[in-house]
């Protein structure tokens, strides 16, 4: 099989998968909070958090800036 | 992904200055006015698309307008990493023919599907099969997967007060009515197992589709009721080769969730082409859909033709389990994909508050809660719409999803240099491959400049009048014997269609989307300067 040349081994990032949902089984798992899946602290390759503004004075700039809601013609 | 082939379409909302349909055909022609990213076609095709209502793109996808919308259909991909980044090359596609238009504090896309005022718009998944979409098998087979996926691949959906009116029962709108009230079996608000957190009722649907759809399954996308499974045969490809066309699906900003959908759904796919009977049946697969979206908060569960009532997540994980067992260890896309499959229906049983970042509609119902919280009316604010819309913008600039990827809170899976590459390059290992090589050659050898726009116009067009409209109805084409059998390459020096490329009666069949075509696309490349001088 021909394989893409920009394709990685395997796509990432992943979420962590919790040893009681293996996929080999895929059952359903015990109810204790160890067994949650957490999301991976810093996901590999991932870059340092930029150091941004509020997160909430930039989401009322955006609400700020993006036009109105326009009716749109239904599609298909 | 061994043996899969697929592709999404998805019809762009538009907002700003101009109309919608005024946008989305400017930039449009923008698009193919330099040949930067393709080539405008020149023939009417059917489905009302006059001459030069579109064309392909450098990237092996194409680019029309379609019911006022500007679509983008995904070249034809084989692995997640590619669908993800060709999705993402068609945004970045639209934002730089804005910005290229020098309208980008004008003309604003946004990548969902519906407006806030009744209208929904479509997103498109097509799968490569070898046994008919049409069969039984097939269709009961897909439903209950279709019904129950959007759990990890919704996008979530405001649901403003002027629709709430329109769609009768609040109650029934907003909150699953079988469930006491104050009981939480595991809360978004309140973590996995806190049993009598408040459970206030919300505006909020898990899918922007579900609302919309009114029949399980038709030939038709949107008359006669829209369905959750599209029932049109038309393959696109050589004889052996038929098309899935699933039109139930969001249009996720998510990456993951993308590579997830198509992934699971491309497995699902798979399951069935080798006569795998999933052994379940919803009682009534649109009820369920719509039971299931309108409750973000959990516990979903679904009524089967046996009277039983069981867990949503139960018949995913039906699911899961055959695929796991047919498929684990074939290659790296269905590894991830069953892994990630998985692990999301725990984490949806258990908290789906760990999903941010990962599921559009946790995402974004995180956000919107958080932002209702603050708000003196509370979920009844008026610019907790624009705020959902935010989240989809695809302006950099004002989009929610992009600060929040820029914020380190949702992770990618393409970078910024793949997309761009993905603008211009299609998939190595498929016929987009070809198709794009060929494409390109046909822009730099000004393949469009032999086309007599006027002439096409008065033999293929007749003037009529609708009402108050006066247009032109085209007699359409249907492919490039049509031009051969009429004679009218010096009119229509050219069509390009997913199976084929015709330049005056020299064709390229691309009948076989596994195929890439490379050696075929370079010859006829080559060609191209003396064919289109004749």
């Amino acid at each position: 099989m021909m394989e893409s040349k920009d394709r990685p081994a395997a796509i990432e990032p992943t979420l962590v998968l919790p040893a009681s949902a293996a996929p080999e089984a895929p059952t359903k798992p015990a109810e204790t909070p160890t067994e949650v899946p957490t999301r991976p602290e810093r996901i590999p390759g991932e870059k340092e958090k930029e150091s941004e503004p509020d997160i909430d004075e930039q989401i009322k700039r955006i609400i700020r800036e993006i036009p109105d809601p326009t009716p749109q013609p239904g599609g298909e | 992904m061994d043996g899969a082939l697929f592709g999404t379409e998805t019809e762009y909302a538009c907002a700003g200055n101009l109309s919608p349909a005024e946008a989305a055909s400017r930039v449009k022609d923008g698009v193919f006015s330099e040949r930067k990213y393709g080539l405008i076609e020149p023939a009417p095709r059917e489905w009302g698309e006059v001459p030069g209502n579109g064309g392909f793109l450098f990237n092996g996808g194409r680019l029309y307008l379609d019911s006022g919308h500007l679509e983008y259909a995904t070249p034809e991909c084989r692995s997640l990493h590619d669908i993800v980044a060709a999705e993402r090359g068609g945004d970045q596609i639209l934002v730089a023919a804005v910005v290229d238009l020098k309208v980008e504090n004008e003309i604003f896309f946004i990548k969902n599907n519906t407006d806030h005022f009744g209208h929904t718009y479509g997103y498109h998944e097509n799968y490569c099969l070898r046994v008919s979409p049409r069969s039984r098998d097939m269709v009961q087979g897909l439903l209950p997967f279709l019904v129950t996926r959007q759990l990890f691949t919704g996008s979530g959906m405001f649901f403003p007060a002027a629709l709430r009116g329109r769609s009768g029962s609040r109650s029934g709108l907003l909150t699953d009515s079988s469930d006491p009230p104050g009981k939480s079996r595991f809360g978004v608000f309140g973590g996995g197992n806190s049993a009598g957190a408040s459970r206030p009722p919300v505006p909020f649907q898990i899918s922007q589709r579900a609302h919309f759809v009114s029949v399980d399954v038709s030939h038709r996308v949107r008359f006669g009721g829209r369905p959750i499974l599209n029932l049109r045969d038309e393959p696109l490809a050589g004889g052996r080769f038929r098309r899935l066309h699933i039109i139930i699906g969001d249009a996720n900003r998510s990456e993951w969730a993308t590579a997830l959908k198509l992934g699971t759904t491309a497995l699902v796919a798979q399951l069935l082409e080798l006569g795998w009977d999933p052994e379940v049946e919803l009682e009534n697969a649109v009820a369920a859909l719509k039971e299931i979206a309108r409750n973000p908060y959990g516990g979903w569960t679904v009524r089967m033709t046996d009277g039983k009532t069981i867990p949503a997540i139960d018949i995913q994980r039906v699911y899961l389990l055959e695929a796991t067992k047919r498929f684990l260890g074939r290659d790296a896309d269905t590894d991830w994909t069953l892994r990630q499959w998985a692990t999301i229906l725990n984490a949806l049983e258990m908290d789906a508050l760990r999903l941010d970042g990962y599921v559009d509609w946790v995402t974004k119902f995180l956000q919107l809660s958080h932002y209702a919280e603050k708000a003196a009316r509370g979920w009844d604010d008026p610019a907790l719409i624009k705020l959902d819309l935010a989240y989809h913008h695809v302006d950099p600039r004002v989009s929610l999803y992009t600060l929040l990827c820029k914020q380190g809170k949702i992770p990618t899976l393409v970078d910024d240099e793949r997309a761009e590459r993905a603008m211009h390059q299609p998939p190595a290992d498929t016929r987009a491959a070809g198709r794009g090589h060929v494409v390109r050659a046909m822009a730099e050898a000004r393949a469009d400049d032999s086309i007599r726009w006027e002439v096409l116009a008065r033999r293929l067009g007749e003037r009529a009048v609708w009402g108050d409209e006066r247009f032109v109805v085209y007699e359409y084409v249907d492919d490039w014997r049509d031009i051969r059998d009429t004679g009218a390459w010096h009119i229509i020096p050219y069509l390009i269609d997913w199976g084929a490329i015709a330049v005056k009666d020299h064709v390229l069949e691309l009948s076989d989307p596994f195929r890439d075509y490379a050696e075929e696309s370079e010859r006829f490349g080559k060609s191209l300067p003396s064919l289109l001088r004749r």
